[in-house]
């Protein structure tokens, strides 16, 4: 047992090592662990947030936040306010009978015997019971303190200019999601963001083209017409000749935006139009747009077009005359001017005096390869896209006889919207550009599309001018503003020939015709009586449309800044 | 010194204890605060929103128009409200033209437009002369004239411009409707 003295040294200085070793080691330990869980802090302190995304057994339903429309002058066209949406947990319901006799008469539109089966079924935790409340609604309804019962914020989207912008801003259904117009194609094109909760979307606001007081004017002159004239419906436009941007769009009877199905104002309710393929053209009245998604015969106002395109390929030359003495006759159908018309007529008579069987010995000498290639080239043959939805196709006859080429001279035949003939005119008188008609500002226009010789615009330009100073056109005549335009009176296709007794009377303008800036439309369906005061007898568009169109522009033209040219025999 | 180098140790781990302790519980009260301020501006954002579509529903044009109608008798913008600055110097009253920048009283306007005056005699008429540089030159520039009553009838209505006056008024009478 006894070791030597120097053994037993050794041993306790190894022990004292391996001592200090195992402290060290501990130490280590400890200084190495809180070192890392300091180092972890430090990361989460410093890292970026990551976005908890919930996951959650209860349905909820996905609503879109949307951008705010505005319109050129930054006025809100539609905008999303947070409303309180109330909802039930089945589970926690004590006494569905109590609950539904508390809200039953509040929400007296709400078939409650489902409601109730819903309420009964205790395995679903979620049920809508009203979205979109008032705050004193909600406020009531908390105040009843019925368990089970709770509410959630929702987007829902405002149109504080209702009725007046719908057909242009469109609408949205009860989950935000665009279902008309500007909002489809905010949904499509722009983008909207999904929202689980009322947090608005932070993308910036959505300008349109469109001005509010401009569309409030030619509204108001369009409304006003239609009870004048007793006229079913009535679309209308102002657009920069230059760019194609609609200054106010309109087609009326429009609806509220925020009850989409009822069509707001009944006075043209029932006009199913017979030529309106479109899908969207086929639903309830008010919801149809018949400025850009509906195609009509359009009559008269499609002479400039002929005229332009004989003048443009050469087939005439300005100092031309046609003789419309004669009858026209093409496979078995005869047209004959009246004897006020007929004559030996120079283009800007044809022009003045609305000639039918000028137009059609035009169109005839053009061709009918000619005059389809000019009426595609203008676009009124195509299919017109723009932000105000997906356009219908313009229909043509098939199959395609001599006739139609006659008929297609003086606006029958050809079924195409009224943007699209509004649009075509603007390149007629703007020195020959196509341009595309939009209503969502844009900075990447294409360039323009030279699609006539500038010496072809300047002479329609006059023929536009000349017909308002003298012709059919005088009517719409504004003192200072120098208004040029061309009015056209169509009988309604129905099945099988064309219905005498209804009309579309329109007026296709431009304005100040120096150097054309705005071009406006004014088309009235089926009117019964003249607008002009002076004016006894038919409702034609020259007693109808272009009355009309003067009076928008004597209210619009200062809106759009321009100052009347100042005329010494002006009252 | 070993001994010397344990105590500052111990006593920046201690430090290092009270700081962290410090700074998680700053971290904390200021995530509450942003989370406080995230609330209140989304609260904010959802009121000007709702108070943006309402200033919206009020300044509809045919609102504002039917309220300037009865309210002010005013009337659309007729293309005889646009004068040349040229007209307007050669019509100037001579002395009784009031100060620079003081506005015409109204009963003045109202009584050219009741004696049935054309519309540019009018629009001279109710223009300042004393703001016009006596020499211009006959300028064709176009000027802009606040738009006249309307006719005379609606000018001459006595209790319109009275009502006009609280706004409150109209909001209350919009309501009414």
């Amino acid at each position: 047992m006894s070791q030597p003295a120097h053994r037993r040294a050794e041993n306790h200085r190894l022990d004292g090592l391996r001592h200090r070793r195992r402290t060290f080691g501990l130490a280590l330990t400890i200084v190495a662990t809180f070192g890392l869980l300091a180092g972890q802090l430090v990361r989460h302190g410093l890292a970026e947030r990551p976005v908890v995304t919930m996951a959650s057994a209860r349905p909820i339903t996905h609503g879109w936040a949307r951008p705010d429309i505005l319109d050129r002058r930054g006025r809100v066209l539609a905008t999303d306010v947070a409303r309180p949406s109330l909802f039930a947990d089945p589970a926690l319901i004590v006494d569905v009978d109590e609950v539904i006799a508390f809200l039953a008469p509040i929400f007296p539109t709400i078939e409650w015997r489902a409601m109730r089966d819903r309420l009964d079924n205790r395995a679903r935790r979620f049920v809508w019971i009203a979205r979109g409340l008032d705050a004193d609604v909600a406020g009531r309804i908390a105040a009843l303190g019925l368990p089970g019962l709770a509410f959630r914020d929702e987007l829902q989207r405002r149109y504080p200019a209702g009725a007046l912008t719908a057909h242009t801003v469109g609408h949205v259904d009860i989950d935000n999601d665009g279902k008309a117009a500007a909002e489809i194609f905010l949904q499509e094109v722009i983008g909207v963001d999904p929202a689980d909760d009322a947090r608005r979307s932070a993308r910036p606001p959505v300008h349109l083209t469109l001005d509010l007081g401009v569309q409030h004017v030619v509204a108001g002159e369009l409304s006003a017409a239609m009870a004048a004239t007793g006229a079913r419906a009535a679309a209308g436009l102002i657009m920069d000749a230059r760019t194609g941007a609609l200054l106010a769009s309109v087609s009326l009877p429009s609806y509220d935006p925020h009850t989409p199905a009822k069509p707001r104002d009944a006075s043209g309710s029932g006009a199913q139009s017979t030529h309106a393929a479109a899908p969207q053209a086929q639903r309830a009245d008010g919801s149809v747009n018949r400025l850009a998604l509906a195609r009509y015969e359009l009559g008269s106002v499609m002479k400039p077009l002929v005229i332009a395109a004989a003048l443009d390929t050469g087939a005439v030359t300005p100092l031309a005359r046609i003789d419309t003495r004669a009858a026209l006759t093409r496979d078995d159908f005869t047209i004959t001017d009246p004897p006020r018309v007929a004559g030996k007529l120079s283009l800007e008579d044809v022009f003045t005096r609305s000639s039918n069987v000028g137009a059609a010995t035009l169109a005839l000498n053009l061709g009918e390869e000619k005059l389809l290639a000019a009426f595609s080239r203008l676009g009124v043959t195509g299919r017109l896209l723009t932000e105000l939805g997906r356009g219908p196709h313009a229909r043509l006859p098939k199959p395609w006889r001599d006739v139609n080429t006659m008929t297609a001279g003086y606006g029958y035949g050809v079924a195409t919207t009224p943007l699209q003939l509004a649009a075509a005119t603007a390149s007629l008188i703007n020195g020959g550009h196509a341009l595309q008609p939009h209503v969502v500002r844009t900075s990447s226009l294409p360039p323009p599309r030279r699609v006539l010789r500038p010496e072809t615009s300047a002479e329609l330009r006059r023929y536009f001018r000349a017909n308002v100073a003298r012709g059919t056109g005088v009517r719409a005549r504004v003192p200072g503003y120098d208004v040029g335009g061309k009015t056209g009176t169509a009988l309604r296709a129905t099945a099988g020939g064309y219905d005498a007794e209804r009309t579309i009377t329109s007026f296709v303008g431009a304005f100040p015709m120096v150097a054309p800036r705005y071009v406006t439309l004014a088309v009235l369906f089926e009117p019964k009586r003249p607008l002009a005061a002076d004016a006894t007898g038919s409702a034609d568009a020259s007693t109808t449309a272009a009355p009309l169109t003067a009076r928008i522009v004597r209210r619009a033209a200062p809106m759009l800044g321009i100052a009347p040219r100042r005329q010494r025999s002006d009252g | 010194m070993r001994t010397l180098a344990t105590t500052v140790l111990w006593t920046l781990t201690i430090l290092s204890v009270f700081a962290l302790y410090a700074i998680k519980t700053d971290t904390r009260r200021l995530e509450a605060r942003a989370k406080q301020l995230d609330r209140e501006t989304h609260a904010a954002g959802q009121r000007v929103a709702r108070l943006r579509a309402r200033w919206g529903e009020l300044t509809r044009p045919e609102r504002i128009e039917r309220l300037a109608i009865e309210h002010l008798g005013y009337g659309p913008l007729a293309p005889g409200q646009f004068a040349a600055l040229g007209d307007l110097v050669g019509d100037a009253p001579p002395s009784t033209a009031p100060k620079p920048g003081a506005r015409q009283p109204r009963a003045r306007q109202q009584r050219s437009a009741a004696r049935g005056e054309r519309g540019d005699r009018r629009i001279r008429r109710a223009t300042s002369a004393s703001v016009l540089p006596k020499q211009t030159p006959a300028s064709r520039t176009q000027t802009h004239i606040p738009a006249a009553p309307v006719s005379p009838q609606q000018a001459r209505r006595p209790a319109a411009p009275v009502r006009a006056a609280t706004a409150t008024g109209i909001l209350a009478e919009e309501k009414a409707r």
